[in-house]
C-alpha cells in the first residue's frame, strides 16, 4: 500500500497555512500569550516593592556598603528579595567590570549564587548618556524589543558545561541603563561552579522589528567581554535522598537533592518507560508558613541508561531568593524533600 | 531570542503538524485551526526548555492529541464520522494525483478513531510501532492491531470508491 500512504501523505500536505495566515496567527499568539508571559511590569512594580523593604531596614546597621551595591540588583535578577540582608550578602557579590565598544558600554553589576547555579545582572548603555533609539513599548514592555545577536558563557575556560539564558529588563525606564540578566546553570553532575571564573561575552546589540517579518535595526556592533568571578558563599544544603515514587506506573528515585537560597538541584533515575516523565519534572518549593509556588525557569538533562531508563539532572533557579530556613521542602515530581531544621 | 521570533519559529515548525494532526482527529479544518492556536500558545507560554528538538515535536504531538481527545468528549465522542459529514468520494482519474490524495485521505477520515490516529502517526509522522502504543496509550500489540486492521478496512474504502487497485 505504499502508493496509498504516499497519496495520504500528500493529501494531508495540502492541508497547510497560507504565509499570511501563519503571520496572522504569530500575531494572534503575541496578543494572547503577552498578558500571561512573565509579568515585566508587574515585576517591575516588585522593583518599588523592594526598595520599601530596603527603606524599612535603613535604620538597621550593615556591615558594608557591599550589601546595599548587591542589593540594589536583587530585583533585576528575581522577581524580590524575600531573604534578609544578610542572605542577599551571602549569596551575591557586586561586580564593577566594564567593556564597552561602538559607543555601548556593559557593565558586570552584581552576582547571585550558589554550588550549581548563578545569576549575573549586566547593565547596557549608549557611553552618550543618551537611552537607545527604536525601542518598543508593546508585547515585553520591559525588554523594549533588545536583543543580543549572540552570547556565550563560559566556566573556567568551557571545562564546566553550564546551561544559560539572558534576557533583557529595564529596571528604570527614567534613566538610559538597561539591565540583561544571566541565569545559568551547572546541575550536580559538574561539581559545582562557586569558587570558580565565568567569562560572558555578548556580540552585536539590536533591537527587533514591531511586528514578525519587519527588519530587526542595529544598534551597536562588536563584542563585549567580561570575567565574573563567582566567589560568593556557597550556602548550598544537602537534602536527604533515596526517596522513590510511582508516577503512572514508573518508578522515579532521587539519587541526591541540594537546595540553597535561590536554586534547588536534584539527580533522580526515572524507570523504563519514563520518557515523558524524565523530561518533565516540576519542582515545587513549600515555605514554611504553607505557601509554595512551582519553580518554572529549570532545565533538565536526560542520559538513557541501558535498561531502558533514564538518568535525569534537573536544576533550577527560583524566581526570588529565600532564606533557607524559610523553605519546609521542596518536591520534584511526587516526591517532597524535607529542609533539615537549623 | 525574542517572544516575536520564538512564535515566528513555533508556527513555522509546528502550525501545520497541528493543523493535519488535530484534523485527523476532529475532521473539519476550523476546528483544526482553533486547537492550532490553542497549542501554540501553550508551546509559547512553556517555560521549560525541552530536552531536544524530537522532545519538543514530541510534546507537540501529544499536546494536539489530547486537545483533540478534549473536544470530542465534549462533543459526547463521535469516534467515527458521520457519513453525511464527509464528502462522498469520487473516483479519481488514475493521473490525477490531487484527486486521489483527496480521495485518500477522505477514506482515511471515515476509518474509526483509533484507527486514523495510529494511521497519522505511523505513516505520516514516521512514528515506530512502539511510539504509536506510547502515543495511544495502549500496548504495541494492539498498536500493531490497530494499524493492521486500519489497512485493511481502508483497502476496502478504497477499492468501493475505485481507487487504482494496483495501487492497493
Amino acid at each position: 500500500m505504499k502508493r496509498v500512504f504516499d497519496d495520504y501523505r500528500e493529501g494531508l500536505d495540502a492541508l497547510s497555512f497560507s504565509p499570511a495566515e501563519k503571520n496572522e496567527l504569530v500575531e494572534r499568539l503575541l496578543a494572547a500569550s503577552a498578558p500571561r508571559r512573565r509579568p515585566w511590569v508587574a515585576r517591575a512594580a516588585a522593583i518599588a516593592g523592594l526598595a520599601l523593604v530596603l527603606g524599612a531596614g535603613a535604620g538597621v546597621a550593615r556591615a558594608t556598603g557591599a550589601i546595599d551595591a548587591v542589593a540594589a540588583y536583587v530585583a533585576s535578577a528575581f522577581w524580590g528579595g524575600q531573604a534578609s540582608d544578610d542572605v542577599v550578602g551571602q549569596v551575591g557579590r557586586p561586580l564593577g567590570a566594564s567593556a564597552a565598544c561602538d559607543g555601548v558600554t556593559v557593565t558586570a553589576e552584581a552576582v547571585y549564587g550558589d554550588r550549581y547555579a548563578f545569576a549575573v545582572v549586566l547593565s547596557v548603555k549608549r557611553e552618550d548618556g543618551e537611552d537607545f533609539e527604536g525601542l518598543l513599548d508593546s508585547a515585553s514592555p520591559s525588554s523594549r524589543g533588545l536583543c543580543f545577536e549572540s552570547m556565550s558563557l563560559e566556566v573556567d575556560g568551557g571545562e564546566k558545561d553550564v546551561v544559560s539564558s539572558g534576557s533583557f529588563s529595564d529596571a528604570d525606564p527614567g534613566d538610559n541603563a538597561h539591565e540583561f540578566v544571566i541565569l545559568a546553570n551547572a546541575g550536580i553532575g559538574e561539581g559545582g561552579v562557586q569558587g570558580s571564573t565565568a567569562r560572558v561575552t555578548l556580540g552585536d546589540l539590536y533591537v527587533h522589528g514591531a511586528h514578525p517579518g519587519d527588519p530587526d535595526t542595529p544598534l551597536a556592533e562588536g563584542e563585549w567581554s567580561l570575567e565574573v568571578p563567582l566567589d560568593y558563599e556557597d550556602t548550598t544544603v544537602e537534602l536527604s535522598a533515596g526517596q522513590e515514587a510511582t508516577v503512572g506506573g514508573v518508578t522515579l528515585t532521587v539519587r541526591e537533592a541540594t537546595v540553597s537560597p535561590l536554586s534547588a538541584s536534584f539527580v533522580c533515575e526515572v524507570g523504563s518507560g519514563g520518557l515523558d516523565l524524565a523530561t518533565a519534572l516540576p519542582v515545587t518549593v513549600t515555605l514554611v508558613d504553607g505557601t509554595s509556588f512551582e519553580v518554572l525557569n529549570g532545565g533538565s538533562q536526560v542520559s538513557p541508561r541501558p535498561d531502558g531508563g533514564f538518568d535525569v539532572t534537573v536544576g533550577v533557579i527560583f524566581d526570588r531568593i529565600l532564606d533557607v530556613s524559610d523553605i519546609a521542602s521542596v518536591a520534584i515530581g511526587d516526591v517532597a524533600i524535607e529542609v533539615p531544621r537549623g | 531570542m525574542s517572544a516575536g521570533h520564538r512564535a515566528e519559529r513555533l508556527v513555522n515548525d509546528y502550525a501545520d503538524l497541528i493543523k493535519r494532526l488535530s484534523y485527523t482527529y476532529l475532521g473539519t479544518a476550523a476546528d483544526a485551526e482553533d486547537v492550532c492556536q490553542e497549542v501554540l500558545l501553550k508551546l509559547l507560554d512553556r517555560a521549560e526548555p525541552f530536552a531536544s528538538p524530537e522532545h519538543e515535536r514530541a510534546w507537540v504531538v501529544r499536546v494536539t492529541a489530547n486537545r483533540c481527545k478534549d473536544l470530542l468528549r465534549c462533543r459526547s465522542a463521535r469516534p467515527t464520522l458521520p457519513l453525511d459529514e464527509v464528502s462522498e468520494p469520487i473516483a479519481p482519474d488514475p493521473g490525477d494525483d490531487r484527486a486521489r490524495a483527496e480521495l485518500v485521505l477522505r477514506a482515511v477520515m471515515r476509518l474509526p478513531l483509533e484507527y486514523r490516529e495510529a494511521i497519522f502517526l505511523r505513516y505520516y509522522e514516521n512514528y515506530s510501532i512502539r511510539d504509536v502504543a506510547r502515543a495511544c496509550g495502549c500496548g504495541e500489540d494492539a498498536a500493531a492491531q490497530r494499524l493492521s486492521r486500519g489497512r485493511a478496512k481502508l483497502r476496502v474504502l478504497l477499492k468501493e470508491a475505485g481507487y487504482d487497485e494496483e495501487g492497493l
